[in-house]
Formats: C-alpha cells, sequence, structure tokens
C-alpha cells in the first residue's frame, strides 16, 4: 500500500512547484493510473515514491513505511520501472539481478535461482550473457520488470513504462500488470497512453500542473463528463426543438436529433422518450453516448490553460 | 548497516578495485625494480664499469707493465682498451731537459690481462693510467701516476697506498667490488701479480669491523683481528666477508698474513654498506606518485562514484533498500580500503625489492609513514571528487573538474602558494615565511606525504636532500598533532561533506 500525504516538490524557489500538496492512496490489490501532460508531475511524484529524489515536503508512506525516514524498510516493499531503464552499461543480467537481491537481504544461490526464474519469465533469459548496453528498448524494460520483482515487493512503480513498447509489448506489460493485482499487489501506473490506462486501471489520478485535480473511478469510466442522445425520428420537424429544449441543447439534422449537454441523468432519458411519444412522434432509435476518458482528460487538463 | 557492509563488499571485489590495486602494485613494482636493480655506489651500472688493476716491475732496465681490468664485480674485462704511459725525467743543460713519454696502449686479452715490457736505462719512472672506464670509455678525470721512488731501492714499484702491497717478486690488490648477489654486501678481489709465473703463496685473510673513526690502519697483527680464512694458489679471487646488517656502515679492515703470519697487505672500507632504503624508496616513488596518486584518487571516485550519480545508473540502487548515504559512503570506503591495499602490498614488494638489491630494509616506522602519506593523498583526492559529484550533474562536468584540480592541486600547486607567498612578501628564510609556506601547501592533499616525511625524518625539505639543515620539523610546526590533524581532516572532511549532501540532495 502506498499512502502519499499533501506531497510538495519544488525544485528551484523560482518557479513553480512540480508537484504539489498530492494526496494519493493506492491499495493493495489496486491498479492506479497516474494522467497528465509532460511536466505535470507524474514522475517527480514516482521518482518521489521511489526514494529518488526528496518531497520537500509532505509523506509518502509504503507499506506505513517513510520512505525518507525509513528507506531501507520502506524501499523492500518497492518495485519501480523507469521509462528509460538506465543500469551498469556493461553490466550482466545474472549478477547484477544477484547483486541488487544482496540488498535485500537475498543469498547468492536464491538470488541465482529468482534471477534465472525472472530472466526466464521476462525473456531476457537468452540474453543473460550479453552487456546490457546491447539490449534493445524492450528488452531493457523487461529486464528492468525482472530487476524490479528480485526483492518481491508489494507495491509497483511504472513510469511510463509502456511507452516505446511494441503492441505485443504493450499487451504483455497490460497482462503482467493485471496479474500483479491479482496477487495483491498495489501498481502505480503513469502513462499517456490513456486507453491502456482504461483498459487495466482501478482508478485514474488526473494531474495538472504538479496538482491532482481528479480521481476516477473505474465504475465512472462510462459516465465521464456530459453525455449526448442521438435520437433518429421517422417524421422530424422544427417543433421537435420546442419540445426536447428542456433537456438539454438540440440540434437538428433531418430525421436526426440530438441533445448536446444532457441536463438529465442518464437514467431519466426515458422521459426524452415520453415527451417525442406524447407529442405524436415515432421513436426509430434512442442512443445516448458519452465523453471517452481521453475528451474527459483533455477537457480537464485544458480547463485553467 | 547491512546494506552499507553489503555494498562495500561488492564495491572491494569489484573489477574496477582488483584492477586499481593490481595497477598501483605493477606499477611500484616495476620502478622498484628499476631503481633497484640499477642502483650502484658509484652511480654506474658495475656490469658496464671497469676498474684498472695496474703493478709495474723494473728488473735492471727491463720494465714489466701488467695491468688486470675488473667490471665492477669482480670479474675480468676482455678487449678493454687501455691508454696509459711510461714517463721519465731526464736533465740535461738548459732547453735539453725534460720529459720523455712512452705511450703503454694495449687491449686487455680473454682474462682482463695486458701485459707490455720495454728497456730503459732511466732510473726513475713513473706509470700513469686511467684507473676507471664507463663503457670502454674513460671516466677518471685525472691519471692515475705510480712513482718509482728509485729504482736503485725498488726493483719494483707500484701505487703507494692501502689495499697494495709489494713484494721483491710480486704485488697484491685488494681491490673492493660490488657483490652481485646481495648490493648491500661488497667483495675484495684478491689480485696476485707475480712478476714471473708463480701463485699467491699461503696468507691468512683477518679482518676486524670498528665504528667510524675507532678503527686504526694497518692493525699489522692477528691479535686484535678475527680469523676468516687461509687462501692460496691463485691469482685472483673474490673474498666475501660474513657481514651482516649490523656491520652496516661500521669500517672494516681486513688483512693478509703470510704463513709466519707477517702483515702483507691490507685495506678498509664499507663492505657491507646499504642505502637507506627510505630515502631510496621515497626517491624513486616521489616523482610516479606523484602523478599516480591523485590521478587514481580522482579516477576512482569517478568510476566508483560520479560517473553512476551523473549517469542515472545509480538510480537502480538507490530504489533498492539502500539509503543514498550509505551508497556514496560504502564508495567511498571501498576505494579507500584499495588504496590502503594497494599501497600497503605495492610498498612491501618495494621494500622486498630493495632489500633483496641493496640490503637495506625501511624501517617500520619508515613504511607507515609513505603508506599514511599516499594513503591520505589518494584518499584527499578522492574525497574531494565525491564532494563534486553532489553538485555537478554531467559526467564530462565530474571528470573534467578532476583533471583540473589535479593539474592545480597536484602538479602546480607548490608553484601557486609560492607566487601567493611572493606576492605577500612572505619571507622563505625566515620561520614565519616556512610556517606560512607549509600552511599553504597542506591545502592540498598532495602535500601530505611530504609533511609526513617531513615529521618523520625529522627535518623539514628532507625530500630534497637536504636533511642536516637545521630547520627542525618541529620548529615549523609539523609535529605528531599537526600531521594527524590534517592527515584526518584530508581523509573525514570531503567525504563526510560529501555524505551529508548525499544524504540530503536529490
Amino acid at each position: 500500500m502506498i499512502q502519499i500525504q499533501g506531497l510538495t516538490k519544488i525544485y528551484r524557489k523560482s518557479q513553480p512547484p512540480a508537484v504539489k500538496n498530492v494526496t494519493l492512496e493506492i491499495n493493495q490489490g489496486e491498479i492506479m493510473g497516474f494522467a497528465g501532460l509532460n511536466g505535470a508531475g507524474k514522475s517527480t511524484t514516482i521518482r518521489i515514491v521511489s526514494g529518488i529524489i526528496f518531497p520537500t515536503s509532505g509523506k509518502v508512506l509504503v507499506n506505513g513505511h517513510d520512505i525518507v525516514r525509513e528507506k531501507v524498510e520502506a524501499s523492500k516493499h518497492i518495485g519501480w520501472v523507469p521509462e528509460l531503464p538506465n543500469f551498469e552499461p556493461n553490466g550482466k543480467a545474472i549478477p547484477l539481478l544477484k547483486y541488487y537481491a544482496g540488498f535485500y537481504g537475498i543469498g547468492p544461490r536464491e538470488a541465482e535461482e529468482k534471477a534465472e526464474m525472472l530472466l526466464k519469465k521476462f525473456n531476457v533469459w537468452e540474453a543473460r550473457k550479453r552487456p546490457l548496453k546491447d539490449y534493445s528498448q524492450g528488452m531493457k524494460k523487461r529486464f528492468s520488470i525482472a530487476a524490479a520483482m528480485i526483492g518481491d515487493p508489494d507495491n509497483f512503480l511504472f513510469d511510463e513504462t509502456l511507452n516505446g513498447l511494441d503492441p505485443e509489448g504493450v499487451k504483455n506489460m497490460r497482462d503482467f500488470m493485471l496479474s500483479l493485482k491479482k496477487d495483491g499487489k498495489a501498481v502505480f501506473l503513469s502513462s499517456h497512453i490513456l486507453s491502456e490506462l482504461e483498459n487495466v486501471a482501478d482508478r485514474i489520478a488526473i494531474i495538472r500542473r504538479g496538482e491532482l485535480i481528479k480521481v476516477i473511478d473505474r465504475s465512472e469510466l462510462g459516465s465521464l463528463g456530459k453525455s449526448s442522445v442521438k435520437i433518429t425520428l421517422h417524421n422530424s420537424d422544427s417543433k421537435v426543438s420546442g419540445i426536447l429544449e428542456e433537456f438539454g441543447s438540440v440540434e437538428i439534422n433531418g430525421n436526426v436529433v440530438y441533445i448536446r449537454d444532457l441536463n438529465i441523468p442518464q437514467a431519466e432519458n426515458y422521459r426524452i422518450t415520453e415527451a417525442l411519444f406524447g407529442a405524436g412522434y415515432r421513436v426509430i432509435s434512442i442512443t445516448t453516448e458519452s465523453e471517452g476518458l481521453e475528451e474527459y482528460f483533455l477537457q480537464l487538463v485544458g480547463e485553467g490553460k | 548497516m547491512r546494506d552499507f557492509l553489503y555494498d562495500l563488499r561488492r564495491t572491494l571485489s569489484g573489477k574496477f578495485t582488483i584492477t586499481m590495486i593490481a595497477l598501483i602494485v605493477l606499477f611500484t613494482v616495476a620502478i622498484a625494480f628499476a631503481a633497484a636493480s640499477t642502483s650502484s655506489s658509484s652511480g654506474a651500472s658495475p656490469s658496464s664499469t671497469a676498474y684498472l688493476l695496474p703493478a709495474v716491475f723494473d728488473n735492471n732496465g727491463t720494465y714489466k707493465v701488467v695491468d688486470y681490468a675488473i667490471d665492477g664485480y669482480g670479474h675480468p674485462v676482455p678487449n678493454l682498451k687501455i691508454v696509459s704511459y711510461m714517463t721519465y725525467a731526464y736533465s740535461g743543460t738548459g732547453s735539453s731537459s725534460g720529459e720523455v713519454q712512452r705511450y703503454v696502449n694495449g687491449t686487455t686479452d680473454a682474462n682482463g690481462y695486458f701485459n707490455y715490457s720495454f728497456t730503459s736505462s732511466a732510473s726513475f719512472q713513473d706509470y700513469s693510467y686511467n684507473n676507471e672506464y664507463i663503457d670502454g670509455i674513460n671516466a677518471s678525470s685525472s691519471l692515475i701516476s705510480i712513482v718509482n721512488v728509485s729504482s736503485a731501492q725498488n726493483s719494483y714499484f707500484t701505487l703507494r697506498s692501502e689495499g697494495f702491497s709489494e713484494g721483491s717478486n710480486y704485488a697484491i690488490w685488494l681491490y673492493p667490488v660490488d657483490n652481485q648477489s646481495n648490493r648491500a654486501e661488497q667483495n675484495i678481489v684478491l689480485h696476485y701479480v707475480p712478476y714471473s709465473n708463480s701463485t699467491l703463496p699461503t696468507m691468512g685473510v683477518y679482518y676486524n669491523v670498528t665504528n667510524p673513526g675507532g678503527f686504526s690502519f694497518p692493525i699489522s697483527s692477528t691479535t686484535n683481528m678475527t680469523y676468516f680464512k687461509t687462501i692460496s694458489g691463485m691469482n685472483n679471487a673474490l673474498i666475501t666477508l660474513p657481514l651482516n646488517r649490523s656491520d652496516n656502515n661500521r669500517f672494516v679492515v681486513v688483512e693478509l698474513f703470510n704463513s709466519t703470519g707477517v702483515y702483507v697487505v691490507g685495506t678498509v672500507g664499507h663492505f657491507y654498506s646499504t642505502v637507506s632504503a627510505s630515502s631510496f624508496i621515497e626517491g624513486f616513488l616521489q616523482i610516479p606518485y606523484e602523478f599516480l596518486i591523485p590521478i587514481l584518487g580522482i579516477f576512482s571516485a569517478y568510476f566508483y562514484y560520479g560517473k553512476d550519480k551523473a549517469s542515472g545508473v545509480l538510480e537502480s540502487i538507490i530504489t533498492r533498500p539502500v539509503t543514498k548515504g550509505r551508497v556514496m559512503a560504502s564508495r567511498f570506503t571501498g576505494g579507500a580500503v584499495s588504496f590502503l591495499a594497494g599501497i600497503l602490498i605495492a610498498l612491501a614488494l618495494a621494500d622486498l625489492i630493495v632489500l633483496k638489491y641493496t640490503g637495506s630494509a625501511l624501517s617500520t616506522s619508515s613504511f607507515f609513514s609513505i603508506l599514511v602519506g599516499y594513503t591520505v593523498e589518494a584518499i584527499g583526492f578522492s574525497g574531494i571528487i565525491y564532494l563534486v559529484s553532489q553538485f555537478v550533474k554531467s559526467q564530462g562536468g565530474i571528470l573534467g573538474i578532476g583533471i583540473a584540480l589535479f593539474f592545480l592541486m597536484s602538479l602546480f600547486w607548490a608553484d601557486l602558494m609560492d607566487v601567493i607567498l611572493f606576492e605577500l612578501h612572505a619571507n622563505l628564510a625566515a620561520r614565519s615565511g616556512l610556517v606560512e609556506s607549509i600552511i599553504l601547501d597542506s591545502i592540498s592533499p598532495s602535500y601530505y606525504p611530504t609533511l609526513v616525511l617531513t615529521y618523520h625524518t625529522g627535518y623539514l625539505f628532507s625530500l630534497l636532500g637536504l636533511v642536516g639543515s637545521n630547520v627542525t620539523a618541529a620548529s615549523v610546526g609539523i609535529t605528531l598533532v599537526s600531521v594527524a590533524i590534517i592527515g584526518i581532516v584530508w581523509v573525514v572532511v570531503p567525504s563526510l561533506a560529501s555524505f551529508f549532501l548525499a544524504r540530503s540532495r536529490d
């Protein structure tokens, strides 16, 4: 479990905070998506949570341990997968994993077995004798996941990890994250690929200019923003506009009528049908359309620009 | 703490550490071997030096010159071109008086001998020759003359000095040469030159070891001397006296006595005379280490820490259960231990090499003075680069500053400080000026080895060979306390500052 409490990071006093008073909680068995434009503060937040940089104020608790004050204990429960993995260029997979494993108190023999298992699992085994500088970006990311898993942590941080992966890589990563969730791990995933966040995230936190502006629950994804209704009539005319304007902004295109910015809950859409029937119109079809995450996200982050 | 120890262990067993220790050791051993194996009391390699041991006989106007050439180890030197001459004076009237020279030139045979005979009616003859040759070329600036005081009284004549004996029909040389297997010890060449074919009659070899100023020569009596052995039946022999380190630099009188116990010939000298291992090792390490130690300190800090920090590689470690401060501390400690181990092994091996070739070993205090001086210097430079790494974010920047610091704080530091002192009109002839100079020099870790050695020798500028100057180390503030404080400062301050910055900075 990761608890981010009032997190603020100021790099330079002359500049606005990179992260400002962010509070967030990622529970065990949950995938928390983290969305924001470039420079919004996603990576800064994740780097603070991983212990790479220090917060200016606020705190991060990892399984109850403060990442600053109890760094060693907190880091035992964190696996970090960066966007651009940066390992010892001349290092080789097994010795490096064994070295990392030592920090978790894993003995050399167990570390070797674990390294072999992880390298095979993430399809890096064949390249184990090559220096890491010779790995492709995808291989580096797979190795990076293996490195994150060497200590079998309860919490995972994925910082733009999907970037640069081919479709197969994205799918594998998605499956892997879902398997982590199934195993009860907490996953904090920052990504630009909103459709992937929609696919895997239980909640999505949206950050803008360092401030957390919205946390969307998975159940809300289908009804984001304002809805619109598309109605196909058998005999549309100009009077339809007067009948439907109480439900929103009406737009008529032949027999197809749109009600934009619907001002009633979707559950009450039957009232539109009733009004049309009452006025003698034959309704062929009526469908409700909601804004997608992307539109909603762009709308959210665009506000205040 | 477990994370610190774990990373320290990994640092110490890493390839870079092993390479660095191997580099220090191999480099030091190589220069120790080169310096020790070519060291010689005469300054030239003994094998390329030749000495001439002449004898001249006069038998009723028939002169016989017997030259014998040996190298610095006492081996005969064949094919040595000898240029010498006999001179006699004649007295005439007016301008007809003067000298007549007869060149006695030739080449030694396979056994190192050159014989020359001639007849002359002159009653006085002098033999002038070059005593020393290096690579076959005369090395003596002046000729040595053997003066025939009166051939009427002496049918033989040769050098009137110690180490030479003259009998009615023979001459004996005792000549000190280097001992090829133990450079501390000198052999004595016994060269017996008969007028006609004969070998050395039975002789007893005696010696006496005395302190400087406490000897008399010749002793001419076996009573107060130690019997070594009896020799006979040869023309040339090498005598190696049973001396040991306790006889270092003490005078040894060696004398031969005939079978009836009558003194025949003797010589005196330091036949067990070692160089000072301390000044010798300091001497050959000083210049190479002036480059090696700061460079290793700077580059090790860069490769252990600065490079990884600037490139981001360190992030993949920091996300593990370890703190930034402990990663920095483990790398720094690993480097420091590596310096200590490398210099310790290198110095021990250098000491053994020097012992083999010169017979002199470092005293414990000299050993630790050199070890501590250079180790602290390396740690000091390393600590500075750790500190720089906390502020500079690029690999090139750290390396560039490191190289600049090498030039500034190692190569040109003393010169820069001299310029400052000059501008401040410091009087280096006065004690206060020397203290100011030492304080300024001590601002760089490169001065620390000099500081430690100055404290150890007790005199200022000991490395410049000015031991014996009346400026003692203590009189300019170089005491155990000040040296220890400066050492601790160089070891602790940059590293500790770097540690706290690593703990608190991104």
